[in-house]
């Protein structure tokens, strides 16, 4: 085999390179980012979320000042082998598993920026927590990344988050 | 003059004074060309696009900075019941907006 057929046989098989890229990197990457979003959350343990506007009674707030308006987002795309994959798995109907773990992800990463902005205020509650979030648009128009947004507003208890009920 | 932002109705510890009406503020931005093509080179392989989540996080701090602006014009101390919203207006470019409820409070 010369050059000329092995620069051949590579432009011919690019597109499937790339495939099989994307297959291992997509694995691996969202792997590892799981990996990294367990062990934020045990770091972050200590703040407690709430998705309604006041707390338990018991809780005595503490407001903390001028701007306690927390958030935390982050774009995530999928590799183009589960792009591909996704799109063609349109056809039956199915659950597509790489894109609710990829929702899974977004939202869990989204939480634990928001609780480090939570942390350096001093918080140990955020509360009223909201999700939101966007489709960034590719260059054809097709969604090439998700952005994944979590606001809420942070304050500080003052018997540092234990709840106790009221014994009337 | 700071402002206190919240996305709760009402503010432990103090009182709602006088309402002063809804503000808002947006942000419409197109995507960078440099951070697209890394983006497009990031969404081969899977991951995050790290220019995107900064372009979107600036954008929205911006368009709180507009609310801000919005709601000491109206003499007010706190934005309450804030909420983010965004919306696509033409190919590539995104409306990202932030509208909450003016109140002075005690």
């Amino acid at each position: 085999m010369d050059t000329v057929q092995k620069i051949q046989i590579v432009f011919f098989f690019w597109p499937l390179l790339l495939l099989i890229l994307g297959f291992f990197t997509g694995r691996l990457i969202s792997k590892r980012h799981l990996a990294r979003i367990e062990r934020a959350e045990e770091d972050l343990s200590h703040i407690q979320l709430w998705t309604s506007e006041t707390l338990p009674q018991a809780l005595n707030l503490n407001a903390m000042g001028d701007n306690n308006l927390v958030d935390g987002n982050v774009t995530l795309s999928l590799d183009v082998f589960r792009q591909l994959l996704n799109a063609f798995s349109n056809i039956f109907g199915r659950n597509l598993k790489s894109a609710e773990e990829l929702c899974e992800r977004g939202r869990r990463e989204a939480i634990i920026r928001m609780k480090r902005k939570a942390q350096d205020l001093g918080a140990d509650q955020i509360l009223h927590v909201r999700f939101s979030g966007y489709s960034v648009l590719g260059k054809s128009g097709r969604a090439s990344g998700l952005e994944f947004l979590a606001y809420g507003t942070a304050v500080k208890t003052q018997n540092g988050g234990r709840y106790e009920p009221i014994t009337v | 003059m700071d402002i206190i932002l919240t996305n709760t109705s009402t503010l432990p510890g103090r009182e709602v004074i006088k309402h002063l009406g809804l503000v808002q503020g947006n942000t419409v931005r197109t995507k960078h060309l440099g951070r697209d093509i890394a983006a497009g080179f990031k969404n081969l392989v899977g991951g995050e696009l790290r220019g995107y989540t900064e372009l979107l996080g600036e954008a929205r701090e911006e368009c709180t900075a507009r609310m801000v602006a919005d709601a000491q014009k109206l003499g007010a101390n706190a934005v309450i019941n804030i909420r983010y919203g965004t919306s696509s207006v033409a190919n590539g470019a995104s409306e990202l907006f932030v509208y909450g409820t003016a109140v002075v409070v005690s």
